[in-house]
């Protein structure tokens, strides 16, 4: 199925953001601020490589209501409900734990892996990635490394003017001529203004 | 799929700090139970 994303090569206002988290000790409690993007855009993919099963990734993705939707993710949590193989949506790339005793290791998980079945992740104003450490860790701290490939839009202003020049975006001026919104009453009447309005929304097409 | 360069240096960096660690972990052991 076509959408906005296979169009991104022909629009414009948008760039790929690569942020690497660079890697950090992390504790048990509360999830410590790494990055803070006040963006709009999507998240295409993502990886969490850590040395603890419990090392813990938070997404605090908000919509457009403003409501702030927390994705936690672990190793040890796609372990158990079995997300071990390719998953759009992410999955456990690898799982070393050497000593079943304790939950030191390495670990990496996949999040939201692009591609034909992509999982594109919408944001909208602000996106943060927060980490720590899950309380089933039999360790007092551990390190966790991140990366985030994210899609944003730059420049809304020029984003939605090539979304209008693909005319993925209606001509609003000239619909709402046709609708006959634009202007007084008695230019509604003015048919000639209305057909001029059209000619000129068409030149600017070009 | 390709991943930044700047993830996998950061990786091989926290194995190796993570390695150093386990190091430090089994010498304070060892030396523990010289001590008892």
């Amino acid at each position: 199925m076509t959408g906005l994303l296979d169009f991104l090569p022909f629009l414009d206002g948008w760039d790929y953001h690569v942020y690497t988290i660079p890697y950090h000790q992390i504790v048990q409690g509360n999830p410590v601020q790494k990055l803070k993007v006040e963006k709009r855009g999507w998240v295409m993919q993502g990886f969490l490589a850590t040395t603890d099963a419990f090392g813990s990734l938070v997404y605090d993705v908000q919509g457009p209501g403003g409501t702030v939707s927390t994705l936690t993710v672990d190793p040890e949590f796609c372990l158990n409900i079995g997300n071990i193989q390719y998953d759009p949506w992410g999955y456990l790339m690898m799982y070393n734990r050497p000593l079943p005793a304790s939950t030191n290791g390495f670990y990496v998980v996949s999040l939201m892996g692009p591609g034909y079945s992509g999982f594109p992740f919408p944001f909208v104003k602000e996106i943060l990635i927060r980490t720590f450490l899950g309380v089933g860790s039999t360790q007092n701290a551990a390190l966790l490394t991140a990366v985030a490939l994210l899609i944003e839009i730059k420049d809304e202003k020029t984003w939605f003017k090539s979304l209008r020049s693909l005319g993925i975006l209606p001509y609003t001026s000239a619909l709402e001529a046709l609708a006959g919104k634009a202007g007084k009453a008695e230019e509604q009447e003015d048919v000639s203004k209305t057909l001029r309005a059209i000619l000129e929304e068409l030149r600017n097409r070009r | 799929m390709s991943l930044p360069q700047s993830f996998l240096e950061e990786i091989r960096k926290m194995r190796e700090a993570a390695a150093k660690q386990l190091e430090a972990e089994k010498k304070a052991k060892a030396k523990k139970g010289v001590a008892q």
